[in-house]
Parts: structure tokens; C-alpha cells; sequence
């Protein structure tokens, strides 16, 4: 027994809560762990209110119980609802103004979403929009509904193009982190004879739309992607290239135009059928819809926006390179204990930033060695 | 057990647990943390940031110069093309401290932190959140001695080089 003395104290030290590091060494990181996420949550520099908290659970038997108090603190303060709106812009590439459109209304949403408390989800739901004083105003698309950032001119011009294929995918990116081919399971394709000639290939050999002979996209094997893209641009087909609504939009391509163009501005559709490709009638995520409102509300119940939406809060605060590898399981426990239709941005800031093992990676990040420089460093 | 295992049981549990914060937690990193290369925080963070160790608002007149080379300082307006910017380069730099002169010479900032240039301890709890310690203190006069400048010149000095660091403008 004795010789095994050893090996247990070693196990209690490591398991069973007997600290390695001194109070003012645990003090010492969890200071430096939150103040590399206090500028990006809330731009600032922690308080001394907050430099208190860390000292004083630090000489107790939790030192992360700060990390806690902290983080939570955070959701009351007006500057995370700034970071809300800085992550959406920099995510969707849109900010600013021209003489038409104000570009500012996604991130005005997402702020204004943050400062009410509003489920996160609120930003593919909203039948509003938010002005640049912060009241909710009508949305500019002239849709006859609303998606949220989803039906603003500022999401719909600045993603604009042939067979609505960025707006479709943008969507999916920046709310399911999905990216074509989806899995099947997640997202059934189109059946085959509903699309038009060119997308149902499988390989080159199959192909019989001269136009698309030489794999004009990614590849011959169209209908992989566009089995599915057809559902999610078929939502946009009533949206013109400069974001406005169109009623009398066909989805039918223009005989005379670039391919995946319709005629006055619109874009074509992936269907066949004059019936199906003129209407926004399609399905999301497996699930039946009207239009891009009830598109909207299938993300926003989903699982997938749950998921994409703490990997973006951890990439944004963190700055990690977007779509960086990260764990799936870690991504996996965050979000399944969240409800996707219900949290709020501080909600996931709080969930992801004192999850344990955030925690131990950002920490030891700051002992690990530097990596040597590139060429390219100053 | 066998006496291998048990040693090796023996080197690997403090190994695994020594750089964890506390006990208990995961010993494989769920990503990985960039470190290299300094990128400034977004505009809007380092304005705000500048706003708070000054006690304005972000719209305070004191701080037009720097919203008028937002531009230049890295700020993003897509609506015209402009992607954000986010490297700290020797242009950046000598923009970020021509936009800090209206601050670093306001009575209002000189009121906040009276002795500035003499000891810039004040300004450096409040915009780098933390203490300064000696080694600052030391850079800091380090970087100033023998130069031929006066009073003023050198409380301008001070503020420019607290409000220009890394620890500011980038973490």
C-alpha cells in the first residue's frame, strides 16, 4: 500500500481539487482569461469591481467562480449589444449606407436584439427591422413578410447574384454553419425531376444541358449541391439584384440574359416548372415552407443555429480565422444545452466563455511558447 | 499493478494536470489560440476604449478626429467597399497617435490624470486595466531620456505611448 502512496496523492492533487497553482497564480489567470475576452464582449478593460471579484475567489476554494460572477455581469452591459452588431457586420460583410439602402439595419437588429433580451434567433424572425435611433421601423425589402436581417435590402443587395446562389448560401453559413452538400438527412434534396435539365447531372455523362457541358460551377456533379441549393435560393426568387421584393417575379430564365438571370433584375429559378419557379414555396431544413418568414422560424428552432451561433461567438470573441477547427464535441456541449429559439446572445457568450474547457485552452494558450515567425512578420 | 504503469501513471498525472488553471480539466485543447500576430480590436472597440479612459462618450467632441479617420484607422463601410483592417502598421500607427492629439491635450483628459506626465500609473490602470509595474514605468523612461523636450512635449509623449500600446489598441 505504501508504494502506491505516491500515485494517489498524485490523483487527489489532479482530480481531486488539491491545487497546483498558488491563489495569486489562479488570480493571475483568471485575470488574464478575462480580460482577453473583456475588449471584445464589452469594450473595456476589466473594473475594479471585477479585479475584486478575481482576487477574492482566488482565495477561496473556486477560484473560476469569478470567471462566472464576471461573464454573467457582462449581459447587463450596453457595450455587448455593440459587439452583438460588430459580429453580425464583420460575419455578413455589411455596414455603411448609400443613398438607397442603409446597410447598417442587420447590425442595428442585432444590437437591438442584445439590448432588449431578445432570443438571438430573433435575428432570422424579427417582422421588423431596427432604425439607426434604435426604434423598430418597417423593413425596406417591400416584402409582403419578414425574416429579419434575411429580408433587409442591405443582406439581399450585398448578396445578390445568379440562381440567388450567395444569398442561399450565405444564409446557411452565417446561421447554420451548413455548407453544400448538406447531409442528406439534414436537408433531403429536391427530387431529381422537379429541377431544371442542368442540375440534375450526377457526372458528365449525364449532363444534357449544353450549357452547363463544360461544369460552368464546381464540378459535374451539380445535383449534390443544387438539389439542395434549389430549396434555399427558390426562398430569394422574388427578390430583386437591388433587394426589393418583385411580385411578378417568374423565376423563369431570361432568354436573352447570363445564365441564372431572369428578366427585370431577378434571378432565375433552380425548378422546372413555370408553376414552382415562380413562387418562393420550398423547404428548410426537411421542413415544408411559404416563403423566407417560415424559412426563418425553421433556423430559428433548429439545432444547427444553436451550434453555428456559439461557434461564432467563440471565433468572434476569440478571433479565430472563421470556420477555424474546433472540437465538434465541444461545440456539441455548448450548444445542447442551450435552446435555440430562446437564448439570448448572453446566453451563449456566457455558456461558451465559462465552459471548463474554453477555460483550460485559452489559458494555456497564454504559457504555451510563441510560434516562430513567418517571413511575412514584421 | 505493475510497477511501469504505476510510474508512468506516476510522471504523466502531474504533466497532464500543470497547466490547467485548476484541477479538473480537459488536457486536450479544443482549438487553437492565434498568437503571433498583434491585430488591432475592431475600431469601434478601440474608440470606445479611448472614450472609457477618458470618461466621454464615444461622440464627445474630443474624439471627432479619430471618427474622422475611421477610415484610416481600420474601420470597415462596406456599403463602400471598405473591409475592415485590422494591422498595426507604421502608417496605422502615426494615424491612431495624430487622432489622439485633441485627447491627450483636452483639459478635461488633463483633469482626469493631473500628473500624467510625471507618473502615468493612473492612465495605465485605466487603459490597460491592470497596475503598472516598475518595467513599465522603466520603458517608458527609458524611451524619453536625453530627449530635448519640454514639459508639455513630454506629457504629450507619455499619453501617446499609454495610449498607442499593444495592450490597448490590440488585446
Amino acid at each position: 500500500m505504501i508504494r502506491h502512496i505516491p500515485l494517489v496523492a498524485c490523483l487527489i492533487s489532479c482530480v481531486g481539487g488539491t491545487p497546483n497553482r498558488t491563489p495569486e497564480e489562479k488570480a493571475a489567470d483568471v485575470r488574464a482569461y478575462l480580460s482577453s475576452l473583456a475588449p471584445m464582449l464589452v469594450s473595456r478593460t476589466l473594473s475594479p469591481e471585477e479585479l475584486a471579484a478575481i482576487d477574492e475567489a482566488a482565495q477561496g476554494s473556486d477560484p473560476l467562480s469569478a470567471i462566472d460572477t464576471v461573464v454573467r455581469g457582462w449581459a447587463d452591459d450596453p457595450a455587448l449589444a455593440e459587439a452583438a452588431r460588430e459580429m453580425i457586420q464583420t460575419r455578413l460583410s455589411v455596414s455603411g449606407k448609400t443613398d438607397e439602402i442603409n446597410f447598417e439595419l442587420p447590425g442595428n437588429l442585432a444590437a437591438y436584439t442584445v439590448a432588449n433580451h431578445l432570443p438571438w434567433s430573433t435575428l432570422v424572425t424579427a417582422d421588423y427591422c431596427v432604425g439607426d435611433d434604435g426604434a423598430t421601423i418597417d423593413c425596406d425589402s417591400g416584402a409582403p413578410y419578414a425574416a429579419g436581417i434575411l429580408t433587409t435590402r442591405a443582406f439581399l443587395k450585398a448578396r445578390a447574384s445568379r440562381f440567388n446562389l450567395t444569398r442561399a448560401s450565405t444564409m446557411m453559413n452565417t446561421f447554420a454553419c451548413q455548407h453544400y452538400p448538406l447531409a442528406e438527412d439534414l436537408e433531403p434534396r429536391v427530387p431529381r425531376e422537379r429541377l431544371r435539365t442542368m442540375f440534375k447531372a450526377d457526372s458528365p455523362e449525364e449532363q444534357e444541358d449544353p450549357q452547363a457541358a463544360g461544369a460552368f460551377g464546381n464540378g459535374f456533379a451539380c445535383y449534390s449541391c443544387h438539389g439542395q441549393f434549389a430549396w434555399h435560393a427558390q426562398l430569394f426568387v422574388q427578390f430583386d439584384d437591388q433587394g426589393l421584393f418583385r411580385s411578378d417575379a417568374t423565376g423563369i430564365q431570361d432568354p436573352d440574359g447570363e445564365l441564372g438571370r431572369s428578366v427585370g433584375g431577378l434571378f432565375a429559378s433552380h425548378f422546372a416548372t413555370p408553376e414552382e419557379a415562380a413562387v418562393p414555396t420550398s423547404q428548410m431544413l426537411g421542413h415544408p415552407v411559404a416563403n423566407l418568414a417560415e424559412a426563418g422560424a425553421v433556423l430559428a428552432a433548429s439545432p444547427e443555429l444553436a451550434s453555428c451561433t456559439t461557434r461564432g461567438v467563440l471565433e468572434y470573441v476569440l478571433r479565430l480565422e472563421q470556420g477555424a477547427e474546433i472540437d465538434p464535441a465541444l461545440i456539441g456541449d455548448i450548444a445542447g444545452a442551450l435552446a435555440p429559439a430562446q437564448s439570448t446572445f448572453a446566453d451563449y457568450a456566457v455558456a461558451v466563455f465559462t465552459n471548463r474547457r474554453v477555460i483550460d485552452t485559452v489559458v494555456r494558450s497564454f504559457h504555451a511558447p510563441a510560434q516562430p515567425a513567418g517571413d511575412d512578420q514584421p | 499493478m505493475q510497477r511501469p504503469l504505476l510510474v508512468c501513471l506516476f510522471l504523466a498525472l502531474p504533466w497532464a494536470c500543470q497547466n490547467s488553471i485548476d484541477s479538473g480539466g480537459s488536457d486536450t485543447p479544443a482549438f487553437e489560440v492565434p498568437k503571433n500576430q498583434v491585430e488591432l480590436l475592431p475600431f469601434r472597440v478601440r474608440l470606445a476604449r479611448i472614450a472609457q479612459v477618458a470618461g466621454v462618450t464615444t461622440d464627445d467632441p474630443m474624439l471627432a478626429e479619430i471618427q474622422a479617420r475611421a477610415a484610416e484607422l481600420g474601420d470597415h463601410d462596406f456599403a463602400t467597399g471598405v473591409r475592415p483592417n485590422l494591422a498595426w502598421t507604421a502608417a496605422r500607427m502615426s494615424t491612431w497617435i495624430k487622432a489622439l492629439k485633441p485627447v491627450c491635450t483636452s483639459e478635461t483628459f488633463r483633469a482626469r490624470y493631473p500628473d500624467l506626465g510625471e507618473d502615468p500609473s493612473a492612465l495605465i490602470a485605466a487603459a490597460w486595466g491592470r497596475s503598472a509595474t516598475e518595467a513599465d514605468l522603466d520603458d517608458i523612461e527609458a524611451a524619453l531620456d536625453g530627449v530635448a523636450i519640454d514639459s508639455e512635449e513630454r506629457t504629450q509623449a507619455v499619453c501617446f505611448a499609454v495610449l498607442s500600446a499593444v495592450e490597448l489598441v490590440a488585446k
